[in-house]
């Protein structure tokens, strides 16, 4: 596999910016040559074809063509912007008279995309093309800790947009945690939705369902919870406890890529985990005791306070790739 | 080919009998499955042999009636359409009543708030015009594209069930409603329009996108997609309507995030979070948004000051302005209904 192009999605690069940064990290660590091409657009969420599903079409078009130019893959960590990209990919697949419409608007800017985009999830990366069995040679400090895995909505659903309704990446998430030491902590809420795109609109609704997500989790001994989107991570972490009918659980809401960087062998502050609104302390005191580096032990209050050493900084641009180790592996063969 | 021998599997069934039972509970009947037994066939079986007090729903036995909604491990499913075979889990299928809808009795659940809500919607055809001549009844199959799925409804409640925006807020009619609405919406014969549109606009925007309504619908509403529909129809009634009761966006948060996404698109090419969801208006939202962008600012995860642009925003910006005016000329020509 050559270099990827790695489309972070608009939370990543705001709010979200402590798993943008762990996911470039992981991606330097992996040996994963990537660049992220400052011409993408955000991808309209589930927002842009209320206005105008030809505005939706046209922008994703757009990007579509500008990655395949790259003549590599759109690797994202966001659910959303995977379910919103593959949908209009699917649109414009199936329908060559919208493709022409889309087109046209195109055609201007000396841009033009007839299909074949390759979208993949940042999961599906890892499982599939690192593959478990190279990752787990990677793997310097096994997650051991109970691990709620929580798929949520737009990495199983709609099942038209997903292998095997879905299945396939259920296993290929659940699979990637164990492959990382991790001791998946099953729960009933973990297809059901974070409530994240009503939080501009309906917060309540939001946080009844973080609440009810987080609780169950919490009910089947989780020591922390892991997402495969950085919006459910934004929600879960964010809106903890704001709801009335569901009592604050302090469970921590890490996104996949932070959860692979840890195993990796990379620090916890490398990878975000003293940004978020939930503190992972008492599920890092589990993970590492006193083994950790006094610095960041001291961050995560594990051991009296000592000589600080200087912050990581996060990283504002990609780092330049290298001539680095080609992952090589076969994405599974289409039902 | 050798004939498949029936399968010996345990049907785990949460019962309940109000008469009986303080709470419900599960109890387990062991069940010969035949090769290509339906969850239907099963629930005859025990209730034909084993015990008769056993009570579901069903009547048509072929996914016509959406009387047999009940849930199969969790997932929604027509015991009529779903096959046993697949669905054991280590000998064991577990079957629950729908949720969202209070169990009356087994996998009996009343039904009354499901249809309250959809009666919400004015779920019938009100004709343009008084006694309308029948040549405007008739409709070319392209007229009735727009309708799509939305006809095939079945009153099933799959989606209704499997639907955590129903769970959590009251006010959420259910994806059937909403499709329900759209049926008549983008039907050419109802003259109900802007008043039918207008009221979904109170709750329409508590969908949260989780599309448990699109897999779980077995005959192809995709109600996930008809409130996409009703939501752009929401939008261009806005925009295209001076009529004073149209939902203006400065008065409904749903139409405000559109337009606020929508502008952010075209100024930026990306998601301006600075202020974000407070900027949408209202002293609550003022308040949520002060308070999580502090903590933000806090964990250094606060949007820029500076808004970076992506690159070539200009002609992303241009890109747009075609499609908006675009957009504007068809809607010019488009009938009001069309």
């Amino acid at each position: 596999m050559d270099k990827i192009v790695y489309y972070p999605g608009c939370i990543a690069e705001s709010a979200g910016r402590h798993v943008h940064a762990a996911a470039m990290r992981v991606f330097q660590a992996l040996d994963i040559p990537f660049d992220v091409l400052p011409e993408l657009t955000c991808c309209g969420s589930v927002n842009i074809r209320d206005k105008s599903p030809l505005t939706h079409l046209a922008l994703n078009a757009r990007n579509f063509a500008l990655v395949q130019r790259q003549g590599a893959p759109l690797v994202t960590i966001c659910s959303t912007c995977l379910y919103s990209m593959a949908s209009v990919d699917a649109a414009l697949t199936a329908e060559p008279e919208m493709r022409r419409q889309v087109n046209d608007f195109l055609t201007p800017f000396g841009l033009r995309y007839e299909g074949g985009v390759t979208l993949t999830h940042v999961v599906r990366l890892l499982h599939d093309d690192v593959g478990l069995t190279r990752l787990r040679t990677r793997v310097k400090k096994k997650v051991n800790l109970a691990i709620a895995p929580f798929h949520g909505c737009h990495t199983l659903r709609p099942a038209a947009l997903h292998p095997n309704a879905g299945r396939d990446d259920l296993e290929a998430f659940e699979r990637l945690i164990e492959a990382l030491g991790g001791r998946i902590a099953d729960f009933g809420m973990k297809t059901e939705c974070c409530g994240v795109h009503l939080l501009a609109t309906n917060p309540e609704e939001t946080h009844h369902m973080v609440g009810a997500c987080t609780n169950d989790a919490a009910a089947r001994g989780a020591d922390v919870l892991v997402t495969a989107s950085t919006l459910c991570q934004l929600a879960l972490d964010a809106c903890q406890g704001k709801s009335r009918a569901f009592a604050h659980q302090h469970l921590p809401v890490l996104h996949i890529v932070q959860l692979v960087g840890l195993a990796l062998g990379l620090t916890p502050t490398a990878m975000g985990l003293d940004k978020h609104f939930v503190k992972p302390d008492r599920a890092l005191r589990k993970l590492y005791g006193k083994a950790m580096a006094p610095a960041i032990a001291k961050r995560f209050d594990l051991v009296e306070p000592d000589d600080r050493e200087p912050e990581v900084p996060l990283p504002s641009t990609p780092p330049r790739p290298s001539t680095l180790i080609q992952i090589r592996g076969t994405r599974p063969a289409s039902p | 080919m050798p004939e498949e021998s029936p399968q010996r599997i345990i049907l785990r069934v949460l019962r309940y009998n109000p008469d009986t039972d303080d709470r419900p509970r599960f109890h387990d009947f062991p069940v010969d499955a035949a090769p290509h037994a339906t969850i239907l066939d099963l629930l005859h079986a025990v209730k034909d042999a084993q015990d008769g007090s056993l009570t579901f729903s069903r009547s048509c036995r072929g996914g016509m009636c959406g009387s047999c909604g009940l849930r199969v491990n969790g997932a929604g499913k027509l015991a009529c359409l779903a096959q046993a075979a697949p669905e054991v889990r280590e000998g064991v299928i577990r079957l629950e009543p729908l949720t969202n809808l209070r169990a009356v009795k087994d996998l009996v659940v009343d039904f009354g708030p499901f249809f309250e809500h959809l009666d919400a919607v004015t779920p019938w055809l009100v004709p343009r015009a008084p006694g309308q001549p029948s040549e405007l009844s008739r409709l070319r199959p392209e007229q009735l594209r727009r309708v799509g799925g939305a006809q095939n409804c079945i009153l099933c409640g799959l989606c209704f069930s499997s639907c955590t925006a129903v769970t959590h807020e009251p006010a959420f009619l259910g994806p059937h409603a909403y499709a329900k609405a759209w049926r008549f919406l983008a039907d050419p014969r109802d003259g109900a329009g802007s008043a039918r549109l207008f009221a979904l606009n109170a709750t329409v925007w508590s969908c949260s996108a989780q599309l448990h309504c699109a897999d779980d619908c077995p005959t192809g509403v995709d109600p996930a997609a008809r409130i996409a529909d009703a939501r752009h129809a929401l939008w261009r009634a806005r925009a295209t309507r001076a009529a004073p009761q149209a939902p203006k966006p400065s008065s409904t948060l749903g139409l405000r995030n559109t337009a606020y996404f929508y502008r952010s698109l075209k100024r930026y090419g990306k998601l301006d979070l600075r202020g974000y969801p407070a900027r949408l208006g209202g002293l609550k939202g003022l308040a949520l948004g002060l308070g999580t962008a502090f903590k933000l600012w806090a964990k250094g995860r606060n949007p820029p000051a500076a808004m970076p642009r992506v690159k070539g925003w200009r002609d992303v910006a241009k890109l747009m302005k075609a499609i908006d005016a675009y957009e504007a000329a068809r809607a010019k020509e488009e009938a009001p209904h069309g």
